[in-house]
């Protein structure tokens, strides 16, 4: 109360995102998925779809959504599969992807590389450790055999057995003989390397080691992990960075290996018919995916689940769960496979109702009728004597015959929300000003909230204001909406809000200004006043101008609290900030070209006159020495210096600082010995002169 | 003032008598001096015209002429023959000495010049 | 006096020449011997503790090499460094002084180009001392130009193990001075050198020497004012010759158009007023060096009508000059003085006006101890060289006097400065040292070829001989001792007195060289046993301050203030808490976070922990600075805000209050205080004080207690003692038990000396209500314990 609230809009739009959640449900694999699968493998600017492992995700998973991709697009990843396959030196996981994505799309290759892929495969499994090895080539060879390509693996056995080496007592299974941490993920990719191992053997496989394996599946599924809305999951017992994976992948790996080698081993695996159900809820409970892989994991394991071996699941569905009271709407709900398919004949029970504050609102059984066009099971729920609100039902399925039992599952009870929303009665209510002493009612207006009067009050710092009004449901129980605020909005755009606190029924504000004069921050004048009744379940929530308040307050004594800046409107913040500009500085001026050309010129006088001078000295070169080895000197001499500076003029053109100085010491040396020749020379000629 | 003048001109007159007995060699000297320093007020009255925008070069420019001035001034007495200072400096040393200077002053003057 | 060989050559031929070869051998050992003392006396850091880079700036230097020598010279120059200063950043190739980072740059590559694998640490750590050795050498060719061979090993010897520079120059402080200082001597013997041959090749030189230094440290400032000060006191004595006009004025044009291409003094060399002085008396010296020149030409009588002439122009000219400064240095960016500068002219002035320049401790002047401990009997030694510069005075000798005053005035002002005084003291006492000796043991050799006319000779140990070897070539000189032999009377009386108050030379023996006693007669000598007893106390005052040096050089200045050691009753106690701080800031927080801390620990942060820090040692923005002092002082939130707004991540105090540091950053908040408040002025000391003292007891006042330092500093400190007693300032805290609202402690080295603290995200709006919904779902599923909410619904 005592801090400012933010403004009613931010607040609805919280309401909203409150709400959200409750309308979630499980729903089947719908269109939505297809739509987000096309753009979550969008192919890229080549028209590729990625590399070998995406691109298989991609083409499997439109395959099973039964998406069409245009046939440049398969052509594209056919030829990449061929490229790869036909090529001798791609290893067993590229060859692996590359089988299966020729399997998806049926490309056509020839048998010879296939003879020639499967002894490479072949000689990889015989002689490695390594899980992920196994697995990748066995994969391969089984893509192989689907399509149509004759794959026999003659020691079934002992890759068995070398596989089953890798599993650990807790039903999880390491990546290869030496590397101490074993993995659940692996558990997956175990299972189905050996269910693979197990449809290509020409043998039956030894018996007792299936039923090891089925004993480590029930283990595994002891250690499967479990949210609080019924769904289970995979996950790593402990996670480290590296080898992380992810719920997803997990579950998917595990789901893919359990399926797999349920479908090749007789008998039926114990696994508990539940756990598949909130494990297909799990990958359900995912909805869009955001990146290709989860999703293509998603679809693929869910279309597993579509028909396995072990337990069918079937999903217990609400078209809306949002009924409305005024509309008398049914109840309407369906059970489905997971990707939507109809279920045999069975009978869904609505059993137990709860309200939102977890009561119980009743539990007779009812039976809901079914529909048969459309496959739907509906229950009016006028009969329910059930109000706006939330609430949780609980369904019980029963399959109709038997032996449906093992093919499918369906968790028996089933929990889904629903939100009851109805038109709320709102009355008695009525606005007033009181005298301080709570007394005497000075002026009180009925209002009809409904159709908005406007009323006009004024009132001084020692009066109150009083709202006051009723609520009521349809069955004309309590209603306590979500939120029920009064605004008092000056006219300098100062706006108070007050949460209108609500008992049984009655809800009533008492506004005393005395206490407020503080919080209003001195200012006198005209309010308006806003009323905001709303809640998810209210069908008829209003946001209703009562009307205007004037208001007297008394002199804002020295530093009282100036009243707030208020924004223009209060997303202003979230728009464009003003550009900046940037500040370069100024080039500065320089002269025009002529003068500076002309002081090139005059800065040449000088030096015309020093040769003028020169001459009318009669400068002559006598000293210059006559003997040839002396005048190479000198003249060496003066070419070196020459040189120098030539090398200057080259360096303040181009040359940097170092390779001048390289230069520059070779020159000196040089320069060095030949002007102390030359300079020697010179000094012993005028000694000469001096003493002769 | 007909004193001071009369002075005046018995000192140009006596300056450049004894200016005329200086060797040629010197002469020399001092002409390169005075044609370096001119070329140095030229550069001045430049950068007094249309301001010292490329700052470094300027500096550079002036400094150049006002160093190779100098360096001649420490030629010029050094190879000065009635200077008494430098009776044991062979002429061809101080000259090797001017030239090494001017290099190193050059290579700067270069460096500098940007 | 600057050539005594040829003198001795001419006075003994044979003998003579043969002795100047012995004595020749003898000082080349004998300065080998120096060098390697220079450089050995410096080792006890890393003999002590390890070879590590020393306290905060080496860090820096450090860096800034390790960049070089992995990015090469262009990298280096145009190298824009965003570690530090952010958001702003720093131009490090524009605003360092290059000198010492290439000096050893290429030690360290020409060490590798031998196949020698030093790592650059390595260099850096032991280039201090190899320059040290340098610089005594240049000490000895320094003194030697004034003074002769004696005085210079003299000098040398002393100067190899000074207290002041040594706590500059130890192992692992790899700091500009270390390399400064040797430039700074050797530019002064080359100008010497030049002012007495008057050789262009040494003017040439002398430019190249000046240009290190300017590289290598910004007190080049100091050389560009003395030797201008020096010409013009030349001029003023009368003492003009043309070997001036040769000494200096190609050093102005050269010097200045070499100190310009240093990036970091660019255009200053020429629009600062530091520089004017310099230019000023080149003009003055043109002027003069005419008028000898049309002196030398005219007859007397004209040469007075000459000289108004001149002089009125020349006068003119220099007006005309003074003006044009004038209008420079209003014009010159930096409005003439720089700060530090200022202060050097009016010690007030930092404390006054720039609180950052005060704030450094080696920046307040010095307290007569400090004399003492950095130059010891040096200070009472100096007035005896002055004494003896005079007798006779030459160009070289005045140099010295005139380069010892400044100095002396310069370390007035600033104990850093100390550095600068230094060498000059040690000269001055080499050169006193030595002529007193050339006193003594000539008389004595005079007294004992009196008592046993065999004077057969020992030879003492090698300092000793080179200097008396030399001392008495010098003394039995014959023109010059016979001319002043009375000044040398009075001279040997001065530097008698000072001697007889016990003060001396070190490792010294006696030893007399035969000599013919005809020479010694002309001289006034000393009863033996004075000179006796003078020399004996000279030697024991010798031995005073060698062992002074020592325990200098081992004890005091070679602490890394990096790793920290305490003596105990159980021994030997390391405190290495910055290093392991900065490991764990380097391993424990992301490349890009922004570490903020007080700006003495900047340069560790980035060098050590390679972290992006606010502020650092080089305090070249001081709203920046004042910034993070602000932050310190306020309270939590508003602390939170800014450092919020600076984008930092982590925050660094260092806190001594557990083991006793010092030198922590409450003893530092004053001055967080005084920068922040002079830039925001809703800082203000006041009320931080109570009765005009910083103190965090009880009595601390509120805002005090209230600030973010204090709050990071002793946060749970009361949790190590049940009292909270904090041993530096010596009581118990103010406020003992508060939580942190806006900041959480990550990390708190061993001895508590480095406390890092992160900064706590920013509450959400609706944090609250979420908090709500949570607890209550979670009440409501406690029979579901354990289990999950599904994240994706």
């Amino acid at each position: 109360m005592a801090r400012r609230l933010p403004p009613l809009g931010a607040l609805l739009i919280f309401l909203a995102a409150v709400v959200a959640p409750l309308s979630y449900a499980v729903r089947p694999v719908s269109d939505a998925h297809r739509s987000a699968a096309a753009e979550l493998f969008a192919a890229s600017t080549d028209g590729s779809l990625g590399d070998l492992e995406s691109t298989y995700e991609a083409v499997s998973t439109f395959k099973i959504l039964g998406v069409q991709k245009d046939k440049k697009l398969a052509g594209k990843a056919c030829k990449l599969a061929t490229d790869t396959l036909s090529a001798s030196s791609s290893p067993a996981k590229d060859l692996f992807h590359a089988g299966r994505i020729a399997a998806v799309l049926g490309c056509s290759v020839d048998a010879g590389v296939y003879d020639d892929v499967a002894s490479r495969l072949k000689a990889v499994i015989k002689d490695t450790n390594s899980l992920l090895e196994f697995y990748y080539s066995v994969g391969g060879l089984l893509s192989l055999k689907e399509q149509g390509h004759s794959v026999v693996l003659s020691d079934a056995d002992s890759t068995f057995h070398a596989i089953k080496a890798l599993s650990q007592s807790d039903g999880r299974w390491r990546y290869d003989t030496n590397s101490a941490e074993s993995s659940t993920f692996a558990a997956g990719i175990a299972l189905e390397a050996l269910a693979g191992v197990v449809s290509l053997s020409d043998a039956e496989v030894d018996p007792s080691m299936i039923g090891v394996v089925k004993n480590d599946i029930a283990k595994l599924f002891g250690s499967i992990k479990s949210y609080d809305d019924g769904t289970f999951y995979f996950d790593e017992k402990h996670v480290d960075a590296s080898e992380y994976k992810g719920p997803i992948t997990t579950s998917a790996s595990v789901v893919r290996g359990v399926t797999s080698f349920a479908n090749v081993v007789s008998g039926k695996l114990n696994v508990p018919g539940e756990k598949i159900l909130g494990l297909a809820k799990f990958f359900l409970g995912i909805g869009l995916p955001g990146s290709g892989k989860d999703c293509f994991n998603q679809i693929e394991s869910l279309s597993l689940l579509e028909n396995n071996r072990v337990f069918v699941p079937l999903i217990l569905s609400l078209p809306s769960n949002v009924l409305s009271l005024t509309s008398k709407d049914q109840l309407k709900v369906e059970v489905t496979t997971v990707f939507g398919s109809a279920a045999p004949p069975l009978r869904v029970n609505l059993v137990q109702v709860l309200g939102s504050d977890s009561k119980v609102v009743t539990t007779d059984s009812k039976e809901l009728q079914f529909d048969l066009q459309n496959s739907l099971h509906y229950l009016d729920i006028a009969p329910l004597k059930i109000d706006v609100g939330k609430y949780s039902l609980f369904f019980e399925i029963s399959l109709q015959d038997q032996e449906h039992e093992t093919v499918y599952t369906t968790g028996g009870r089933n929990a889904e929300t629903i939100v009851v929303t109805g038109l709320i009665k709102v009355d008695k209510a009525e606005i007033g000003i009181a005298e301080n002493d709570a007394g005497t009612v000075e002026s009180v207006e009925k209002l009809d909230l409904l159709k908005g009067t406007q009323v006009s009050l004024s009132a001084n710092h020692l009066q109150k204001l009083r709202l006051s009004f009723q609520l009521a449901t349809p069955l004309g129980r309590t209603f306590k909406p979500h939120q029920v605020f009064l605004k008092l909005k000056h006219e300098s755009k100062v706006e108070h809000l007050f949460v209108v606190p609500g008992s049984a029924r009655q809800f009533k504000i008492v506004l005393d200004f005395l206490g407020l004069v503080e919080k209003f921050y001195y200012l006198s004048g005209r309010y308006d006043l806003e009323l905001a009744v709303g809640d998810a379940a209210m069908e008829n929530s209003f946001i209703l101008d009562l009307g205007h308040l004037e208001l007297d307050l008394p002199e804002a004594p020295e530093k009282a609290p100036r009243p707030p800046a208020q924004a223009v409107d209060p997303f202003s913040k979230f728009g464009p900030k003003k550009e900046i500009n940037h500040i370069f500085r100024v080039p500065e001026k320089r002269p025009p070209k002529e003068v500076s050309l002309a002081f090139t010129g005059v800065t040449l006088l000088p030096f015309i006159g020093f040769l003028i001078g020169l001459m009318r000295l009669g400068v002559n070169l006598k000293n210059f020495p006559s003997l040839p080895g002396p005048a190479a000197f000198a003249s060496l001499f003066h070419a070196g210096i020459g040189a120098v500076l030539l090398l200057y003029v080259l360096f303040w053109v181009k040359l940097d600082l170092f390779t001048t100085l390289k230069y520059l010491g070779f020159l000196a040396v040089f320069l060095v010995f030949v002007g102390h020749r030359a300079l020697s020379y010179l000094s012993s000629t005028s000694t000469k002169q001096k003493t002769a | 003032m007909p004193k001071a003048a009369g002075d005046a001109k018995l000192l140009i007159q006596s300056l450049s008598k004894a200016y005329a007995a200086t060797p040629t060699n010197l002469k020399i000297i001092d002409l390169y001096v005075v044609f370096a320093v001119a070329t140095a007020v030229v550069q001045v009255v430049y950068m007094g015209v249309v301001g010292s925008f490329p700052f470094n070069s300027f500096l550079s420019g002036v400094l150049s002429c006002i160093g190779t001035a100098v360096l001649a001034v420490c030629l010029r007495i050094q190879v000065n023959k009635d200077n008494k200072e430098f009776k044991d400096l062979a002429p061809e040393r101080a000259f090797a000495d001017f030239v090494l200077c001017n290099l190193v002053l050059h290579l700067v003057i270069m460096n500098f010049l940007g | 006096m600057a050539e005594p060989e040829p003198t001795t050559a001419a006075a003994a031929p044979a003998p003579g020449r043969l002795r100047n070869a012995f004595g020749g051998v003898l000082c080349a050992f004998t300065l080998l011997l120096i060098g390697v003392l220079a450089f050995s006396i410096r080792l006890f850091s890393v003999i002590k503790y390890e070879s590590v880079i020393h306290e905060f700036d080496p860090y820096f230097n450090f860096r800034v090499t390790q960049f070089l020598s992995k990015n090469g010279i262009y990298e280096f120059w145009n190298w824009f460094d965003d570690r530090t200063w952010y958001p702003l950043g720093r131009v490090i190739g524009g605003t360092v002084y290059p000198g010492l980072t290439l000096t050893a740059g290429s030690i360290w590559w020409l060490v590798n180009a031998l196949n020698i694998p030093l790592s650059v640490e390595t260099v850096c750590v032991f280039t201090a001392p190899i320059f040290s050795a340098n610089a005594s050498w240049a000490t000895y060719l320094l003194t030697k130009e004034a003074k002769g061979t004696g005085a210079g090993l003299m000098a040398a010897a002393i100067l190899a193990m000074v207290p002041s520079y040594i706590s500059r120059s130890v192992a692992g402080s790899y700091d500009n001075e270390a390399v400064a200082i040797f430039a700074l001597v050797f530019t002064f013997y080359l100008y010497l050198k030049t002012l007495n041959t008057g050789s262009l090749f040494y003017a040439t030189l002398n430019a190249l020497s000046y240009f290190y230094m300017v590289c290598s440290w910004g007190g080049y400032t100091f050389i560009i004012n003395l030797i201008p000060m020096h010409v013009l006191l030349c001029i003023v004595t009368g003492r003009y010759s043309s070997r001036l006009y040769i000494a200096y004025a190609p050093l102005v044009i050269l010097g200045t158009l070499l100190a310009a291409l240093v990036p970091v003094v660019g255009f200053n060399a020429v629009l600062t007023s530091e520089h004017f002085a310099s230019f000023l008396v080149f003009i003055i010296l043109h002027v003069v060096a005419f008028v000898y020149y049309i002196k030398g030409l005219l007859t007397p009588r004209l040469f007075k009508v000459a000289m108004t002439l001149v002089i009125t122009v020349g006068l003119a000219v220099c007006f005309a000059v003074v003006a044009v400064l004038v209008a420079l240095v209003a014009s010159s960016p930096t409005k003439g003085w720089s700060g530090r500068s200022l202060s050097l002219l009016d010690p007030t002035y930092a404390s006054k006006y720039i609180p950052i320049i005060a704030s450094v401790s080696e920046h307040q002047p010095p307290t007569w101890p400090s004399y003492f401990m950095d130059i010891n009997v040096l200070a009472f030694l100096v007035p005896a060289g002055i004494i003896s510069c005079f007798l006779p005075l030459s160009d070289a000798s005045s140099f010295m006097v005139l380069y010892l005053v400044t100095a002396v005035y310069f370390s007035g002002v600033m104990v850093r400065l100390m550095l600068v005084l230094a060498p000059a003291a040690c000269i001055l006492s080499g050169i006193a040292l030595s002529s007193a000796f050339d006193v003594l043991t000539r008389s004595m050799k005079f007294q004992l070829s009196k008592v046993f006319n065999d004077g057969s000779a020992v030879s003492g140990d090698s300092i000793a001989e080179g200097s008396t070897a030399s001392n008495d070539t010098k003394g039995s000189s014959t023109s010059t001792v016979n001319t002043n032999s009375a000044k040398i009377e009075n001279r040997t009386e001065k530097s008698e007195k000072p001697s007889k108050k016990n003060r001396k030379k070190d490792r010294e023996v006696t030893g007399s060289v035969p000599v013919k006693p005809k020479k010694e007669k002309r001289l006034s000598v000393l009863p033996l046993e004075a000179s006796v007893v003078g020399t004996l106390l000279l030697i024991v005052l010798g031995g005073f301050y060698v062992v002074h040096c020592v325990w200098a050089a081992a004890e005091a200045y070679s602490a890394p203030s990096i790793v920290l050691t305490s003596r105990s009753r159980e021994g030997l106690h390391v405190f290495d808490d910055f290093r392991e701080a900065y490991a764990w800031l380097s391993h424990n927080t992301d490349v890009d976070d922004k570490v903020a801390s007080w700006w003495d620990y900047g340069y560790q942060t980035t060098a050590m922990a390679n972290r992006t820090v606010i502020v650092d040692n080089n305090t070249w923005n001081n709203t920046h600075i004042a910034t993070v002092g602000t932050a310190m002082s306020s309270p939590e939130k508003a602390a939170w805000e800014i450092f919020d707004s600076l984008d930092v991540k982590y925050v660094l105090v260092v806190f001594g209050g557990l083991v006793g540091y010092p030198s922590d950053d409450i003893n530092k908040f004053l001055w967080m205080v005084r920068i922040g408040g002079g830039e925001f002025p809703h800082i203000k000391e006041p009320d931080y004080l109570r009765d005009g003292q910083y103190r965090v007891d009880s009595q601390a006042t509120p805002t005090m207690l209230n600030c973010l330092m204090y709050k990071l500093c002793y946060y749970r400190f009361v949790e190590t003692d049940g009292k909270g007693f904090d041993r530096v300032r010596g009581y118990e805290i103010g406020k003992k038990h508060f939580k942190l609202t806006h900041f959480e402690e990550v990390f708190t080295t061993h001895h508590w000396m480095v406390r890092i603290y992160k900064l706590k995200p920013q509450k959400n709006r609706i944090r609250g209500k979420l908090k709500k919904l949570k607890s209550s779902s979670k009440t409501s599923s406690t029979l579901a314990a354990g289990r999950k909410k599904n994240p994706w619904q």
